[in-house]
């Protein structure tokens, strides 16, 4: 569904990302592990077009009607064509709009959708997913704490419902209650609907838990791919990313 | 007390305008964070458009009609032109920008009307209004009303419509607008255009209500509306427009009513310092940014 050749991401004269290639099928859950400032978030805001790469495709093979398979390289295409095509991101952070309540974040994620979404049905599905959501939905996204930003961040890109989703470091400060809700309900999602999930994580043990296939990525590079229980079986893999303090990846 | 509601009442209508001058400005730097001194340009430019289509048509709402598409245009002409090119320099290029088109403004119109006061040709045929002790002249009717209905359309549109909540999205996050499927330059133009054909009402405004139109009319109003958007709240709209009414109700009764010696155009100033030391985020800004 997902191409991606030869990647590469500077900035300036800094090497983010040196020729990354990896691959999504169609329903596929595929997790990148990567200790901090290997370039993970640099990957998923590259794929969603909020940075440049600088050399590198993406080809995006979409599920035609027709059962042709016309792939497009995403990387010539500005952010909004790309969330147009279905690509969604769930930032690192969050990054919900502060000043717009629950409810205007989620009008956000069906933005010029309203014709090919139904957004009420959309919008009943995500607070059944994340009920603190629809409690709070009048509230300002600023105002919520950090779990419940990440849940909204979630909710926003899936009510559009996307083709691929990207997320980023979704375990990233969370309580580890939360961290379960939250990995359970993408596990489901991959599950039950079959979403393709790209998954960035430092968090190794639950993002190799959920997955199909992992990427291993070292300042900047793929270090090591394979099937997700593989890959968590692998010595060097565990020494690394899975001994004693897995939260904490390397320094 | 007659002396006195007739000060509050112009205090109100000055207020309005420099809302709605003010507006733009606020619309602007919420969403480029560019400080946008050109405005008070359009604003003069709006005037003259609407003077001269005043002349043509004898219409004040075909005069506003005309003036707000000018300006639009000339909004979105300097949004594309000069503003976008320069984002991916420091704040003060844009800024420094912004003067050169603000004095070329000036100076355009100077050569093309003449470095004259120009009047509307006749007044308005307005009639007062009494209400008990109250009365409200005609032109301060005209003001009140228009500068009202501008604002609501506006508030409908930012908080009731998907272009507005677009709006609202991509001043706060403009990356993430763009990763929910926003056309961010698209809702940039669009800032451009609304905010500058505000510009125009007021220029308009201005230009009846003192019968005076000008080539350097924007220049008190250039940085008189800088001092408002940071009084009400650097990016903060509803602050803006809070700040602009506040300052035209006591410019009315401290210098007016009060008869303070000072002038007038120095209280914005005060105000402005006033909010830089205890209360640095605005009336109604946001803490931290």
């Amino acid at each position: 569904m997902l191409e991606v050749e030869n990647l590469t991401v500077a900035y300036g004269d800094i090497l983010a990302l040196q020729d990354v290639s990896f691959f999504l099928e169609a329903g596929e859950m595929v997790s990148i592990i990567g200790a901090n400032g290997a370039g993970k978030t640099t990957l998923l805001n590259t794929l969603m077009g909020l940075v440049k790469a600088k050399s590198g495709r993406a080809l995006y093979v979409e599920p035609s009607k027709d059962g042709g398979n016309r792939g497009r390289d995403i990387l010539q295409l500005p952010a909004h064509e790309r969330a147009a095509l279905g690509i969604r991101i769930v930032p690192e952070r969050a990054r919900v709009f502060p000043n717009l309540t629950v409810e205007q974040n989620l009008r956000m994620g069906v933005y010029g959708l309203s014709g090919s979404v139904d957004v009420e049905r959309a919008f009943g599905e995500v607070y059944e997913l994340f009920p603190v959501l629809k409690e709070r939905r009048r509230q300002a996204g600023q105002t919520l704490s950090g779990g419940e930003q990440q849940q909204l961040a979630i909710a926003r890109a899936l009510v559009s419902s996307p083709r691929i989703l990207l997320v980023d470091e979704i375990s990233m400060g969370l309580m580890p209650k939360l961290v379960d809700l939250v990995f359970s309900v993408l596990k489901r999602l991959n599950d039950e609907k079959g979403l393709t999930i790209l998954l960035v994580e430092q968090n190794a043990v639950k993002a190799l838990a959920i997955a199909h296939r992992g990427y291993i990525l070292e300042t900047g590079r793929i270090a090591l791919e394979g099937k997700a229980s593989d890959l968590s079986q692998n010595p060097k893999v565990r020494e690394a990313y899975l001994g004693g303090d897995a939260a904490g990846g390397s320094v | 007390m007659q002396l006195l509601t007739e000060h509050l009442i112009n205090g109100l209508a000055v207020g309005s305008i420099y809302a709605l001058m003010a507006l733009g400005l606020a619309m602007v730097y919420g969403i480029l964070r560019i400080l946008h001194v050109a405005h008070a340009g359009v604003y003069a430019i709006g005037a003259y458009v609407g003077l001269y289509t005043f002349q043509a048509t004898d219409s004040f709402l075909v005069a506003i009609a005309v003036a707000m598409a000018a300006c639009a245009l000339v909004g979105v002409a300097i949004e594309k032109l000069v503003y976008y090119p320069l984002l991916k320099f420091p704040p003060y290029v844009p800024l420094i920008a912004s003067i050169a088109i603000f004095l070329s403004i000036e100076e355009l119109c100077r050569i093309v009307a003449g470095p004259y006061i120009l009047g509307f040709p006749r007044r308005l045929a307005l009639d007062s209004l009494t209400l008990g002790p109250v009365s409200l002249g005609g032109m301060q009717i005209l003001v009140l009303l228009t500068s009202l209905v501008i604002l609501l359309v506006l508030w409908f549109i930012s908080d009731k419509t998907e272009v507005g909540l677009a709006m609202q999205a991509t001043s706060q996050d403009m990356a993430m607008a763009s990763a929910m499927g926003v056309d961010t330059k698209r809702i940039i133009s669009i800032t451009f255009a609304l905010g500058s054909a505000v510009a125009a009402v007021a220029g308009v405004l201005v230009g009846i209500y003192y019968n005076q139109v000008y080539p350097t009319m924007g220049a008190v109003p250039a940085y008189k509306t800088l001092a408002i958007i940071v009084v009400g709240g650097l990016g903060s709209i509803p602050g803006a427009v809070l700040a602009a009414l506040l300052l035209g109700l006591a410019e009315a009764l401290l210098i007016g009513y009060a008869a303070i010696p000072l002038p007038r155009d120095a209280l914005a100033f005060i105000a402005m310092i006033i909010v830089f030391m205890i209360r640095p985020q605005g009336l109604l800004g946001k803490k931290t940014r």
